[in-house]
C-alpha cells in the first residue's frame, strides 16, 4: 500500500532528506519545487525553463480586447475592400453574408515609426512605437465565436477545462517576487463572458491560478481579498504571527522537521510580508500626475499602468481586460467606425503608453506585450435587421480565418510585420499564425519549450498546445 | 522516529491536513456555531452562513473564492484526488477574512466567562488541540495575554485566532 508520496521520496538522492531537497531545488515556496514535491509527478515532467532556449522575456502582459476588434480597421490596410465594395463574399463561409457585402474601411493608413509599417489614423500612438512593436496580420482561430475562441485564446483549446497560459507559465517558471500573487488579472467589473475558466489554473495545482481583480475602484484595499486585517495594524499582526511561530516551530520540531509543516510556516511568512507589498505595489496614486495622464483616464489605462507595476515588482504575467459596461465592447455588430473610433482612443493611448513606459524603465527588453482580441471582424458588412430599423450604421460580424495581433518587447523584432492576410483581409494566407502557434511562441520566448512543459492529468500528458503550434523563430530578433 | 522518520513503512498514520470542509467546520463546531441543518445550499461567505461546508453553493461558472483557494478542484474538472497546496492567499484568509475575525470573536466571547487567563487557555487547547497545554505554553500564553490590551481586538481575540491558524488545528497527525 505504498501512496504516490511515498514512492517519489524513494526515487531521491540518497542522503538527501526532503529538507535538503528543498532548499537545493527551490529557493522559495512559490516555485516550481513545491509543486513537485506535492504532486510528485509533475515535477519530472520538464516543468522548469528549457536550458537550449534562450529566455528573452522574463514577464508578460496581455492586453486583451474584448469582443474582437476589427484588422481591416487598425492593424490589416485593405485597400483592395474599395475595388470590391459592395460585393458580396465567396467561397465557403462559416455564417452566410447577409449584408451588403464587402465594406472598406472609412480610415486612412499611413506609414509610421522608421519602419513604415501602415497603420489606421485610429491608432497614432501606436504608430510612435511601432519601431518596437511586431504586428502579426496572420492570425487565425478555430472558432468565430466569442466562448471557443475565448477559452482557445486563453487556454488552448476551444472547450472549458484547460489550465491559462498564465497559470502554465507560472508552473513553468514560478515567479519572481514570491509576496505577490504571480498571476494577475485586471478587469474593470465582474461581467466578462466566460470568465474564470480564462484565467484558471484547471487541472494544475491551485497556486497557479490568477489572482482576479476588479478595477472598477482603484481603492487598494478593494483590489485583493483579504490584503488587510481591518482590525488591527502591521505591528500587532508581527506580534500575533510571533507567537505563531513558536507554537509552530515547536510543533515542527516534534515531528521530525516534517517538510509541509517547514512550508506552512514559511508561506504565514510570505502572507505577512505580501500585505504591505501588495497593498504598495497596487497602489497607482503613488505614480507622478505626469505618468497617470501619460496612459490616460479609463479605467482600462489605469489597469495598465497597474500592470507596469505589478511586472516591475515581480509578477510574471499580468493579463488586462478591456471590458466595460458591455462585458465585450469590441464586438461591434453594429456602428462599427464610430465604435471602433471611441475604443481606439481609449486603448490606442493607453497601450502606447505601456510600452513606451516600460521601453524607459529599460524593462520592454525583456517584458513580453501582447495586445489582441480573440478573433478579428469581416471585411464585409453585417446590417442586422434591428440595426437598419434604426438606421445605425454598419456593423463587422465575427472573423476568424483571419486577424491581427501585436507584440512588443521580449525578443520580438521590433518595426516588422509577421505574415499577410489576402488582398480583402478574408484569409491568413503568408506565414499564418494559429492560436497553437502563438502560443507556441510566447513560451518560446519566456525560455519554456512547449513541448516539453507538460502535466500529466486523466492519463495523459497534456500541454498548452495540446498536440499542435508551432514556434514563428522568424519575428524573434 | 529515529529509523523511519518519513513513515516509509507506516508505522503509522499519515500526517493529515484538514480540508477545506474540515478545516470550516471544525472552526465553526469549537466556536459552537456549526449548525446541523441540511437542506438547499447556500453561499459560503454569507455572514450568516453556519452550516456545514459542504452546503456552500458550488458554481462551475465561477468557484467561491475560499473553496478556491484551499484546493477545492474546479467544478468542470474529473478530480480524482484533491491537490494540498500551501499558499499565501489562503494564510492571508486566515489572518484577515471576515470570517475568521467573527470566529474567534465568538469564541472569545464563550470562553470570557469561563474563569481566568488560565482557565481560559486551558480550556481552548482542550476545544482545539484535545490536550492540556504544556507548562511552557501555558506560561507563552500568559505573557502574550497579559500585555496591555488594544484597539480593534482584544488579546485573547488574537491569541485565539493564531490557535486557529496554528499548524497544529491544520494537522492531524
Amino acid at each position: 500500500m505504498w501512496t504516490n508520496q511515498n514512492f517519489f521520496r524513494r526515487q531521491l538522492p540518497l542522503g538527501m532528506n526532503r529538507r535538503e531537497m528543498l532548499q537545493k531545488m527551490c529557493t522559495g515556496f512559490g516555485m516550481v519545487g513545491l509543486a513537485g514535491l506535492l504532486r510528485p509527478e509533475s515535477l519530472f515532467a520538464s516543468a522548469a525553463p528549457d536550458p537550449h532556449i534562450p529566455q528573452r522575456a522574463k514577464r508578460a502582459i496581455f492586453l486583451f480586447l474584448n469582443g474582437g476588434p476589427s484588422h481591416v480597421d487598425t492593424f490589416d490596410p485593405k485597400p483592395a475592400l474599395r475595388k470590391y465594395e459592395g460585393q458580396q463574399p465567396d467561397g465557403a463561409l462559416f455564417k452566410k453574408s447577409t449584408g451588403s457585402g464587402f465594406m472598406s474601411s472609412p480610415f486612412e493608413f499611413k506609414k509610421c515609426g522608421q519602419s513604415g509599417i501602415e497603420l489606421s489614423e485610429l491608432l497614432p500612438n501606436i504608430g510612435r512605437v511601432i519601431d518596437d512593436c511586431c504586428v502579426i496580420r496572420s492570425m487565425k482561430t478555430d472558432v468565430p465565436n466569442h466562448e471557443p475562441a475565448l477559452i482557445q485564446m486563453h487556454t488552448g483549446n476551444v472547450q472549458p477545462i484547460r489550465p491559462s497560459m498564465g497559470s502554465w507559465l507560472l508552473y513553468g517558471l514560478g515567479t519572481e517576487n514570491q509576496n505577490l500573487p504571480g498571476y494577475v488579472v485586471l478587469r474593470p467589473s465582474t461581467k466578462i463572458v466566460v470568465g474564470p475558466a480564462l484565467w484558471s489554473s484547471g487541472f494544475l495545482p491551485a497556486q497557479f491560478q490568477a489572482t482576479s481583480v476588479v478595477t472598477s475602484d482603484m481603492t487598494v484595499e478593494k483590489l485583493v481579498a483579504n490584503i488587510r486585517n481591518p482590525k488591527i495594524g502591521f505591528d500587532e499582526q508581527r506580534e500575533q504571527l510571533d507567537l505563531l511561530n513558536t507554537l509552530n516551530e515547536h510543533h515542527l520540531a516534534a515531528r521530525n522537521g516534517d517538510a509541509q509543516l517547514e512550508a506552512e510556516i514559511q508561506t504565514m511568512e510570505t502572507a505577512f510580508q505580501m500585505q504591505r507589498e501588495a497593498l504598495n505595489v497596487f497602489d497607482i496614486s503613488k505614480e507622478p500626475e505626469s505618468t497617470r495622464k501619460m496612459y490616460g483616464q479609463s479605467t482600462f489605462a489605469r489597469s495598465c499602468l497597474l500592470a507596469r507595476r505589478l511586472v516591475e515588482s515581480g509578477v510574471r504575467f499580468v493579463t488586462v481586460y478591456y471590458t466595460s459596461s458591455d462585458n465585450q465592447p469590441w464586438d461591434t455588430h453594429a456602428d462599427n467606425d464610430n465604435r471602433h473610433r471611441k475604443l481606439c482612443a481609449d486603448a490606442d493611448l493607453a497601450a502606447a503608453a505601456l510600452i513606451s513606459d516600460l521601453k524607459s524603465r529599460g524593462l520592454l527588453d525583456d517584458t513580453l506585450v501582447i495586445v489582441s482580441g480573440e478573433f478579428g471582424r469581416t471585411p464585409y458588412a453585417e446590417n442586422r435587421k434591428e440595426d437598419k430599423q434604426k438606421a445605425t450604421p454598419a456593423g463587422r460580424d465575427h472573423h476568424h480565418t483571419a486577424f491581427s495581433t501585436l507584440l512588443a518587447g521580449g525578443g520580438v523584432k521590433g518595426g516588422m510585420v509577421y505574415g499577410a492576410s489576402d488582398e480583402l483581409g478574408m484569409h491568413a494566407v503568408e506565414n499564418p499564425v494559429h492560436v497553437h502557434d502563438l502560443h507556441a511562441t510566447i513560451l518560446y520566448l519566456m525560455g519554456l519549450n512547449h513541448e516539453k512543459l507538460t502535466y500529466r492529468y486523466a492519463g495523459r500528458d497534456f500541454r498548452l498546445t495540446d498536440v499542435h503550434g508551432n514556434v514563428a523563430h522568424a519575428l524573434i530578433a | 522516529m529515529r529509523i523511519d522518520p518519513e513513515n516509509l513503512m507506516l508505522w503509522h498514520m499519515n500526517r493529515k491536513r484538514l480540508s477545506v470542509e474540515e478545516w470550516r467546520d471544525s472552526v465553526l463546531f469549537t466556536c459552537n456555531q456549526l449548525s446541523d441543518r441540511g437542506g438547499k445550499s447556500l453561499e459560503l461567505d454569507d455572514p450568516k452562513n453556519f452550516r456545514r461546508t459542504v452546503y456552500g453553493r458550488v458554481s462551475r461558472l465561477k468557484l467561491n473564492d475560499t473553496l478556491m483557494q484551499f484546493d477545492y478542484p474546479d467544478a468542470n474538472v474529473h478530480a480524482e484526488k484533491r491537490a494540498v497546496t500551501t499558499t499565501p492567499i489562503q494564510k492571508l484568509f486566515m489572518l484577515n477574512s471576515p470570517f475568521v475575525l467573527a470566529r474567534v470573536s465568538a469564541f472569545s466571547g464563550h470562553l470570557k466567562d469561563c474563569g481566568g487567563c488560565e482557565e481560559q487557555v486551558v480550556r481552548a487547547y482542550g476545544m482545539l488541540f484535545g490536550r492540556k497545554p504544556e507548562p511552557w505554553e501555558l506560561q507563552t500564553a500568559k505573557d502574550f495575554l497579559n500585555k496591555p490590551a488594544r484597539e480593534g481586538m482584544s488579546r485573547f481575540e488574537e491569541y485565539a485566532q493564531i490557535l486557529f491558524a496554528s499548524n497544529e488545528f491544520l494537522y492531524v497527525d
